[in-house]
């Protein structure tokens, strides 16, 4: 059910601003149908996260399209004109280089950039809040940017790092296949970080754009011999904090 | 056939070369070696002596010299595994010089990669990737815990250096051996803030200031250790990993099983001994605990089951806000 100032809001409220094929419409109906309360301070509110997911469903597909390869971090790659590959594997944003045009370049040259499925969902975040944010006021909250799977994750972004249990889930969330017996030597396997992209689609650097089945079959192949588990899709979910995010935008005048 | 034990703390004529005079001498040395005495350069390659590290550093120089199919087997099935992990298809060697698919010699070349080579972590990124899975195969698939004091040596030395830890943190839980608490808990006093911040992040269970004092610090690890004492037979391991979340809980204590006062498999969340209809009744009550409250039944029940059996009986037939009671007024700024 969605709450907005503690009263329930009917999908209805929303026919004119979203039409029923669109993302947004998914993710209303989704929430009403829900057990789950989804509770707003106000229609903006809603309304800026449906905008994010969206965003953030977009930037997973375009990432899939935009041709950056897998690696696992002992291989990876990035365009050094914006980022410095660290130690460890990860990217850190140049100095004096705008987080902005860093993040864009991603997907405009992806050929240039490898790495695996953890930091290709953190990639797809800074993305999406791109698209919701304008440049400068992204380059000003994200100016120190560290894409390394879930370390060194900026403390706006934490909580899509984290999981949480839910009964409910939308587009734009992130999730995780888990591969209990993946083979040892092939631990990029062990799990597959994906973004939902609609109620049985999603996106996972390195697999691709496919429903839970065929997610769950390309993990299996990936299995030590007379493995006796099956890969599965975990109940919980990480998700951006929303209403801070607003909180920013809104906040920031140019 | 079975290969040699592992030379680990001999030293070799190629080792002695290496270390005193560098990698690219002893490169150098191989290859006039080789080309003066072919036969003498296969006997110093094949030494039961040789540190897979050296074996490693002069890999393409047996290439080059075409030295591969003279190698001893231990050293075949090395440079098998390597290749296997880099490049994801093993050596090529002649016809009759396969290495051999024992599991029993798999695991000793896997144990000897590990201890002759574990000293030169960090030599590159290649060579630790093969540290990494070696790591990983012995103890996933051979459950060889003998390993682990390397493993979380090597997890410190690396993450000091900004390096890469996370499957070899993976390998390490994977073990489910909960000494691998202490292993890590002994790095909480450490000189260097990093061993301390990852001790922290990995036991969870302390605190999260690295800048404290050494009395600090050693209380800490003596905090860990009756932590350790209290929560042994309760704990288990999640499987959460660094590639799931920034914030795994990679093992954890199961509240219901020490409220129960019943062992608990650390390779799954569940008891290990028997539960009764009695146990299940209680389960229901304590369920509906708040998170807080469990936990200050679940160390009550512990600490009174170890002192005095027979109170403890009686006091698990209490209704449980009767329970709570006790444990509160018992515990009082103990909890």
């Amino acid at each position: 059910m969605i709450k907005i100032a503690g009263t329930p809001a009917e999908p209805q409220n929303f026919e004119n601003d979203y039409p029923h094929n669109s993302i947004e419409w998914l993710i209303i109906q989704t929430m009403s149908e829900s057990t789950e309360n989804y509770e707003y301070n106000s229609e903006d509110e809603l309304k800026f996260e449906l905008e994010l997911r969206k965003a953030t469903v977009n930037a997973a597909i375009a990432l899939d399209h935009s041709g950056m390869e897998f690696a696992i971090f002992r291989k990876s790659k990035c365009n050094s004109d914006y980022w410095n590959r660290t130690a460890e594997g990860g990217f850190e944003l140049k100095n004096g280089v705008s987080a902005s045009a860093a993040i864009r370049d991603i997907f405009q040259s992806g050929p240039k950039y490898a790495t695996e499925c953890a930091t290709a969902i953190l990639i797809v975040y800074y993305r999406a809040v791109l698209a919701v944010f304008p440049d400068a006021l992204f380059d000003k909250v994200f100016s120190d940017i560290q894409l390394m799977n879930w370390h060194h994750i900026d403390p706006l972004l934490k909580s899509v790092g984290l999981m949480a249990t839910t009964s409910g889930f939308l587009p734009g969330d992130r999730r995780y296949f888990k591969n209990p017996d993946v083979n040892p030597e092939t631990p990029e396997w062990q799990g597959e970080n994906v973004i939902m992209l609609g109620s049985d689609t999603f996106y996972g650097h390195g697999i691709g754009i496919h429903n839970e089945a065929t997610m769950i079959k390309a993990l299996n192949q990936n299995r030590i011999e007379d493995a006796q588990k099956s890969a599965y899709l975990i109940k919980r979910a990480g998700r951006p904090d929303f209403e801070k995010l607003m909180k920013i935008r809104n906040t920031y005048h140019a | 056939m079975h290969f040699q034990n592992h030379a680990v703390g001999a030293i070799g004529t190629l080792e002695k070369i290496r270390s005193q005079s560098g990698i690219e001498a002893l490169k150098s040395n191989f290859r006039d070696a080789a080309k003066t005495n072919r036969e003498k350069a296969v006997s110093l390659i094949n030494t039961y002596k040789l540190r897979f590290s050296t074996l490693y550093i002069l890999l393409p120089e047996i290439v080059d010299l075409n030295l591969l199919d003279d190698l001893s087997p231990r050293s075949k099935a090395a440079l098998d595994f390597c290749m296997k992990i880099v490049s994801g298809t093993g050596l090529h060697f002649g016809a009759k010089n396969n290495p051999p698919e024992n599991t029993d010699e798999t695991h000793t070349v896997l144990k000897w990669i590990l201890l002759t080579g574990y000293e030169d972590d960090g030599l590159n990124n290649e060579f630790d990737q093969i540290m990494d899975a070696a790591a990983l195969v012995l103890i996933r698939t051979y459950h060889d815990t003998a390993i682990l004091p390397k493993i979380v040596h090597m997890i410190f030395l690396r993450n000091r250096e900004g390096y890469y830890i996370h499957d070899l943190v993976w390998a390490l839980f994977g073990s489910c051996d909960p000494k691998i608490l202490n292993l890590i808990a002994n790095h909480l006093g450490s000189r260097y803030k990093q061993d301390v911040k990852l001790a922290n992040q990995l036991l969870k269970h302390t605190y999260d200031d690295e800048n404290e004092d050494g009395a600090q610090k050693r209380q800490r690890h003596t905090s860990h250790n009756s932590w350790f004492r209290e929560n042994r037979p309760y704990l288990y391991f999640t499987e959460e990993s660094f590639h799931q979340t920034c914030d795994p809980i990679l093992c954890s204590v199961n509240l219901e099983a020490k409220y129960l006062c019943k062992k608990t498999s650390p390779q799954k969340q569940l008891a290990s001994e028997p539960i009764t209809e009695d146990d299940y009744s209680r389960l229901e009550s304590y369920r509906l605990m708040n998170s807080s409250d469990k936990a200050i039944l679940a160390k009550y029940s512990h600490r009174l089951h170890v002192s005095n059996r027979e109170q403890w009986r009686k006091w698990m037939k209490h209704p449980i806000d009767k329970q709570l009671q006790i444990a509160l007024s018992k515990l009082g700024g103990a909890q």
